[in-house]
């Protein structure tokens, strides 16, 4: 690895590590919510800027991840159990969610798992006694035992780290695939799929990993996000989900490493700013989506960097 | 053995068949060119052989095995790898990754934690194809932003970085500048007798150039087959060309 | 028993017929334009608004200017959103899809806020029924079922029994072909988009004593709309008409028996049942 990598990556630990003493109590707050943002974020990116998938479905991953963390507290699960039964739920949905959609490809894609996610909606909204309906499921926050330590889940600093390491291994999980050649063979189905089949790569079922990996992270996403907050809701299922990560990714560049991260982290204080003082916000989600499509296809990221940064530092960057 | 059979395949789209109980039998090593007017049903052929379509009947045997109705990406890791007639490759990669994509396919690809830097046999493969295609100095440029020229060695580098045994090649010098096209047939040439080639042209220049067996096909059917040179003098393909047929 | 079935056939025909009105609109927009437009229920949320209000304030006597005001607003909102929302997306798909979602959101937003978040069902202006032996039906919605089925014979004329209609389908068969030949592409594009719009429009018109009308009702119409689409193929007109039909008679029978959500998984099933031996839908 070179060596700016290296020197970012002690640089990002060491924040990460000291951040909840550095920050007020605000800020780690946000900083947290945001984070734990930037690991479905990353999920999203794997499934439409890799692997060229427009997916409308990946709240039900996430959805599924936190539901499956609350029914089990709620059962008397510890929360390792819980998490282990979020995040597998979460991932068996997308492997059959992705088994039958992938049948089809592009615009149908699309259009399947936005009705799919519609659906699971409306049942979850059914079956109140078991999703809570609008309001949702809201438990005592529990308390991870490590060992000899207890920590309780409901403490900022305990929640901090909790999503800083969940950010990490996700994050691992997530370069690794970029570096990969699984990574390669994604950009090269994305780009042209028929010409991948015609090299050898049975294509469905590489995109079905993709997606499945983007289910897994999504699903750490929904779990890590009920275990420290309490809370699962079933509308989370619905399209807007995968609204936000498609802004996200698109604000902060399509299939670029660290453009989803980038753009969560400028989008969702924005988003949450403009939720809390303007009602109808989702007009402006509606209007930031259209503008960003057409004048940022490169994201606002890709547009911003070449007119603000020298030559010079571009080129180390690009190393 | 032969490397391929093509027995008595038809296929019919709808009303129309555009082959017609074909058949052809190639040696290992064999250059065989494939002519015919347009609409003689020479793409129809590469797509069945390919996998891209499967022949309303007949079979078609690789190696002993039968591929008939098998999907493409099965038939290409047997062993056949199709060039495309219009420029089919990745045009928003680089022209290393458009090579490294294909030459990929004969290792670990599939390993999402494997580290692609690490895969020092692909890369080396990958330089010796950029070496055998002459495109060396150009690797790391865009495709999009390549020649067509180039963008059709870089179509020849995918089919050769997959490590085929039989090439399908489809109007591989079409639309190229004289200049462009000795390149390619100087590629095709150092690969006869290498590997299996099927080629569709419609140049009788580069058919001549290559000294190649000849089969030639109109509306679906064979109507004869032979060397070029004796192909070409044959009264009945005279007629298909000049005479409207 | 055997009643409420046949009720629920009935039902099931007259909510086809409708829906082949909103999938006509869809697929004549994607076939011939190549736009996929996921604000199309939006469209249809706008009819049946236009005769809520209308209707609602000063009565039936309205109700036929109401489909003309839709009609026309639906091309006129039709030329303005393909101008804006869907020209800059110059063929991309996936930007089509996008961007047309986030139209969605800001209209469904605008009703919000000028229907205050109300919602209702007009009631019916005649509430007589036609007898038929034992049975018994709502005269409306065989007025409403009547309507429907003229706007659909007249679709079908103009598209197989006029010259504009031979241009839109040759459009649609091979575009490049069409513009070759010296087809007025553009004006044959502009008024397919808002013919597309307007059937949307109108099927919304049709709806109001048939389901609730809200601001979200437009999202339902397009989900189920796009479940017919895809079982039917995207961009099949005759798809579309023949999975309509399968749909409403299964909406119309088992919603007797099955709530709203299990009936919309059953259709969910049919799709995926469909996709499993035909990606690309019945006649995709």
């Amino acid at each position: 690895m070179q060596t700016t990598h290296v020197i970012g990556a002690i640089l990002v630990v060491l924040f990460l590590i000291l951040a909840p003493y550095i920050l007020t109590p605000y800020l780690t707050y946000l900083l947290t919510w945001i984070l734990l943002w930037c690991i479905f974020a990353m999920a999203y990116n794997l499934c439409f800027g890799l692997g060229g998938m427009l997916s409308f479905c990946h709240g039900v991953f996430f959805g599924l991840g936190g539901f499956g963390v609350a029914w089990s507290i709620s059962a008397g699960l510890n929360p390792w159990f819980a998490l282990l039964i979020g995040i597998s739920l979460a991932t068996i949905s997308s492997l059959l969610i992705g088994f039958i959609s992938l049948k089809t490809r592009k615009t149908q894609f699309a259009i399947l798992t936005l009705i799919i996610t519609t659906i699971a909606y409306d049942v979850s909204l059914r079956f109140t006694n078991i999703t809570g309906g609008v309001d949702g499921i809201t438990f005592s926050i529990p308390k991870l035992v490590l060992g000899n330590l207890v920590l309780p889940l409901s403490s900022p600093a305990v929640r901090w780290y909790t999503v800083s390491i969940s950010f990490l291994i996700s994050f691992y999980i997530y370069y690794r695939i970029f570096n990969s050649p699984f990574g390669l063979v994604l950009k090269a189905i994305k780009t042209n799929e028929e010409r991948c089949r015609f090299i050898g790569y049975d294509t469905t079922r590489l995109l079905l990993m993709a997606f499945v990996a983007s289910g897994f992270l999504s699903g750490i996403c929904g779990s890590i996000f009920s275990l420290i907050y309490g809370f699962a809701c079933a509308t989370y299922f619905e399209a807007s989900t995968s609204i936000y990560g498609i802004l996200w990714t698109y604000v902060g560049g399509l299939g670029t490493l660290l453009g989803p991260i980038v753009g969560c982290s400028l989008l969702v204080p924005l988003t949450d700013y403009l939720s809390a003082y303007f009602r109808r916000y989702w007009i402006v989600i509606g209007a930031l989506l259209i503008v960003c499509i057409y004048k940022f296809p490169k994201g606002i990221i890709g547009y911003l960097i070449p007119r603000l940064l020298t030559r010079k530092t571009l080129e180390v960057i690009r190393k | 053995m032969k490397i391929l059979e093509v027995i008595n395949v038809t296929k019919k789209f709808g009303g129309l068949t555009a082959l017609d109980r074909v058949n052809i039998k190639l040696d290992r090593g064999e250059l065989r060119g494939i002519i015919g007017p347009n609409g003689s049903g020479k793409t129809t052929l590469i797509n069945v052989i390919s996998g891209y379509l499967t022949p309303t009947e007949g079979k078609i045997i690789f190696k002993g095995e039968d591929i008939t109705a098998l999907p493409p990406h099965v038939i290409a890791r047997k062993g056949i790898g199709r060039a495309f007639q219009l420029t089919n490759i990745f045009k928003s990669l680089t022209v290393y990754e458009n090579i490294w994509t294909a030459c990929q396919i004969k290792f670990k690809y599939a390993n999402p934690f494997a580290d692609i830097k690490k895969m020092k046999e692909v890369e080396q493969r990958v330089e010796e194809i950029l070496k055998f295609i002459g495109l060396s100095r150009e690797a790391d440029r865009i495709t999009s932003e390549c020649t067509f020229g180039e963008q059709r060695l870089i179509e020849f580098g995918i089919v050769l970085g997959m490590d085929p045994e039989m090439l399908l090649l489809d109007e591989p010098t079409t639309g190229l500048s004289p200049q462009e096209r000795q390149p390619v047939i100087n590629l095709i040439k150092n690969l006869i007798g290498v590997k299996t080639i099927i080629i569709v042209e419609h140049s009788m220049d580069v058919l001549a150039q290559l000294g190649a067996y000849v089969t030639v096909l109109h509306r679906g059917q064979i109507l004869a087959e032979g060397p070029f040179s004796d192909v070409v003098k044959d009264e009945k393909v005279q007629r298909i060309y000049l005479g409207g047929g | 028993m055997i009643g409420q079935i046949v009720l629920g056939i009935v039902n099931g025909l007259v909510w086809a017929l409708i829906m082949m009105l909103m999938c006509l609109g869809f697929n004549l927009i994607f076939g011939v334009l190549d736009i996929v437009n996921l604000a199309h229920g939006e469209f249809f949320m706008i009819g049946a608004l236009i005769v809520w209000f209308l209707v609602g304030r000063f009565g039936y006597t309205l109700f036929l200017p109401a489909l003309l005001l839709t009609v026309i607003l639906g091309f006129s909102i039709g030329l303005l959103v393909e101008r804006f929302i869907f020209r800059p997306a110059r063929g991309e798909h996936a930007a089509q899809i996008v961007a047309s979602f986030g139209l969605s959101y800001i209209l469904r937003d605008i009703a919000l806020v000028c229907t205050g978040g109300v919602a209702g069902t007009l009631a019916y202006p005649i509430s007589g029924v036609i007898s038929l032996g034992e049975f018994s039906y709502s005269i409306y919605r065989v007025i409403i079922a009547g309507i429907a089925l003229i706007l659909l014979i007249l679709m079908w004329a103009l598209l197989f029994r006029t010259n504009f209609g031979l241009l839109v389908r040759a459009s649609k068969q091979n575009r490049e072909l069409a513009v070759s030949m010296g087809v007025p592409a553009k004006r044959i594009y502009l008024l397919t988009f808002g013919l597309g719009i307007a059937l949307a429009g109108l099927s919304g018109t049709l709806s109001t004593s048939i389901m609730a009308v809200d601001y979200m009702m437009g999202h339902e119409a397009l989900i189920l709309s796009l479940i017919i689409v895809c079982i039917g193929g995207l961009g099949s007109l005759k798809g579309s008409a023949i999975a309509s039909l399968i749909i409403g008679l299964i909406e119309g029978i088992f919603s007797a028996f099955l709530l709203p959500p299990e009936v919309k998984i059953l259709c969910l099933s049919v799709l995926v049942v469909v996709l499993l031996f035909k990606p690309r839908g019945l006649f995709g």
